[in-house]
């Protein structure tokens, strides 16, 4: 059976995130009115993403390091964007992540009172990556260096948890069609499976978030479509967790979404006993 | 009443001793006597901050609470009060070590803890070696009442295949509690002398039903544990997560036999 290797820290697993950097991105997101660029919503995505993966890994006192995690940037260039101490790596450790954002703010959160309201209360939020926009936008650049990256852990962990690259993009690759690229990473496997590609779409266009389609044709536009044909069909555990939170699924679900952020992916990361209580 | 008293535990491979989450009560072991006898297991869940502190306070109140004239909730409001005192305990003794809480820290914090518990009470006169017996469960921590190579009773869960990972458990914050407090079971039933009780954590409950659904006896298996010809227990367990017949995580069992007359 594929994707049931144990994650942990003898047997790690791996997410890299390919961050759509060019220029386009300080375009609006969803639309004129929200005053927002698409620079600014993929900086928020993978900011959180990586809070919700390492608030996953996190028990007291410390990270376990059940994840190798790398960022590659593609605009400008195409390399690890990591900043600060993590500069210039590949693939690290997230407990290494964890301890070594760029700056941590501090947020007002709406929480429950308890009494039946709503009470203010201030939380930490690293920050890892801030808002960048300049360059074209060398997505097949940037699942190349993906395969290469890609081919070396799965060389190095032949059974581990297969590796979940997940590119966050406005779709529109200056460099070619990025499909041949986005194929050879998911040809690329270890004994547990095949690596899985996900792509989150920040789009201009206005329009409720879509996650885990099996089609086509809900899609808004030709660059969410050419996203969604690149990315995997979800394996049938992740089906079953996608099923289970209430979405239509079938054998063509894929793992893609438009205008969300995919935090819901994290919940379904099996790294041990997860009450049922706790959601 | 006397018993014999025979636990074993292993962390989970590749954790060092110290990260092991489960928990179980009295702590030692050899012969236990008295007209009551309590016994308890808890497994505190992986995801989740503090849960081994969490299973213990359960654990040590499950044999020192009187059930007999109260309700779940009130053994919740005790825990609860533990709780909190370990918890300040806890977040005092961070700030003297200087090592002040993480942000990655605060949720899981926030959130609380999580834990299975089965607590088994036996209750006997004196000069036999029989008795009643009931057992509280909230979670898949797992009874099991073994009469020579014989499962006479197992509880709560009956079948190999119900076993998951997303249990509900006990939390130690009161406002997640409201679906343990309505998945609480009860059981209760009868020992004679010379039967034996294990209670297990999940991994190794899920082994020992699927041997005995396919006619394999692990009772006999779990009974040699601790003698001298056997392996010892941690090289054993990593024998069965090696061959992936066991899952890799905190193992605890005791096993309880109750002495022939």
């Amino acid at each position: 059976m594929s994707y049931t290797a144990e994650i942990s820290r003898r047997n790690p697993s791996c997410f890299l995130f390919l961050i759509d950097q060019s220029g386009s991105m300080v375009d609006p997101f969803g639309g004129e009115e929200s005053g927002r660029r698409k620079a600014d919503q993929v900086a928020d995505v993978i900011n959180r993403l990586l809070q919700n993966l390492i608030i996953k890994c996190a028990k007291q006192e410390g990270v376990r390091d059940y994840y190798h995690i790398g960022v590659i940037g593609y605009g400008t260039q195409v390399g690890p964007a990591f900043a600060g101490a993590l500069a210039g790596r590949e693939l690290v450790p997230i407990g290494e992540v964890a301890n070594n954002p760029a700056r941590i703010e501090a947020r007002e959160k709406k929480v429950d009172d308890g009494a039946g309201g709503l009470a203010d209360q201030t939380v930490r939020f690293p920050i890892w990556f801030d808002p960048v926009a300049t360059g074209g936008t060398p997505m097949c650049q940037a699942l190349t260096r993906a395969q290469s990256i890609m081919q070396g852990w799965t060389s190095q962990h032949a059974h581990g948890f297969p590796p979940l690259v997940i590119n966050i993009s406005d779709g529109e690759p200056t460099d070619g069609d990025p499909s041949v690229p986005a194929q050879s990473v998911i040809q690329l496997a270890t004994s547990d499976g095949n690596v899985l590609l996900f792509n989150i779409h920040i789009s201009s266009q206005s329009g409720a978030p879509i996650i885990f389609p099996d089609s086509q044709e809900t899609l808004p536009d030709d660059h969410a479509r050419l996203l969604f044909s690149m990315s995997s069909q979800l394996p049938e555990f992740l089906r079953t967790f996608v099923q289970q939170e209430g979405i239509n699924v079938s054998e063509n679900t894929r793992g893609f979404a438009f205008q969300a952020d995919l935090v819901t992916l994290i919940k379904f990361l099996d790294i041990g006993t997860r009450p049922s209580n706790l959601r | 009443m006397e018993a014999f008293l025979v636990p074993l535990r292993v962390q989970k491979g590749g954790n060092a001793e110290g990260e092991y989450e489960d928990a179980f009560h009295p702590p030692g072991n050899g012969k236990v006597e008295g007209a009551a006898l309590r016994f308890a297991i808890a497994d505190g869940a992986s995801e989740g901050m503090l849960s081994g502190a969490w299973a213990r306070i359960l654990v040590e109140l499950h044999c020192r609470f009187e059930w007999t004239c109260s309700s779940l909730e009130q053994f919740l409001e005790r825990a609860y009060q533990d709780w909190r005192s370990f918890k300040s305990e806890y977040l005092r003794d961070r700030k003297e070590r200087n090592h002040p809480v993480q942000w990655y820290e605060e949720p899981g914090l926030q959130a609380g803890a999580f834990s299975t518990l089965l607590g088994l009470t036996l209750t006997g006169s004196s000069n036999e070696q029989a008795g009643q017996w009931t057992a509280v469960a909230i979670g898949d921590s797992c009874l099991f009442q073994v009469r020579g190579s014989t499962l006479v009773e197992k509880f709560p869960v009956e079948r190999s295949s119900d076993f998951n990972s997303r249990p509900v458990l006990i939390a130690s914050n009161p406002a997640r509690n409201d679906q343990a407090i309505s998945a609480i079971r009860r059981v209760s039933g009868t020992f004679g002398s010379g039967d034996a009780f294990y209670l297990m954590t999940d991994a190794l409950a899920q082994w020992s039903l699927k041997e005995d659904e396919e006619g394999r006896n692990p009772w006999a298996l779990l009974r040699a544990l601790d003698t001298e010809d056997a392996p010892a227990f941690d090289v054993w367990i990593d024998g069965l997560r090696s061959t992936k017949e066991l899952r890799n995580d905190d193992v605890t069992v005791i096993r309880i036999d109750l002495l022939r007359a």
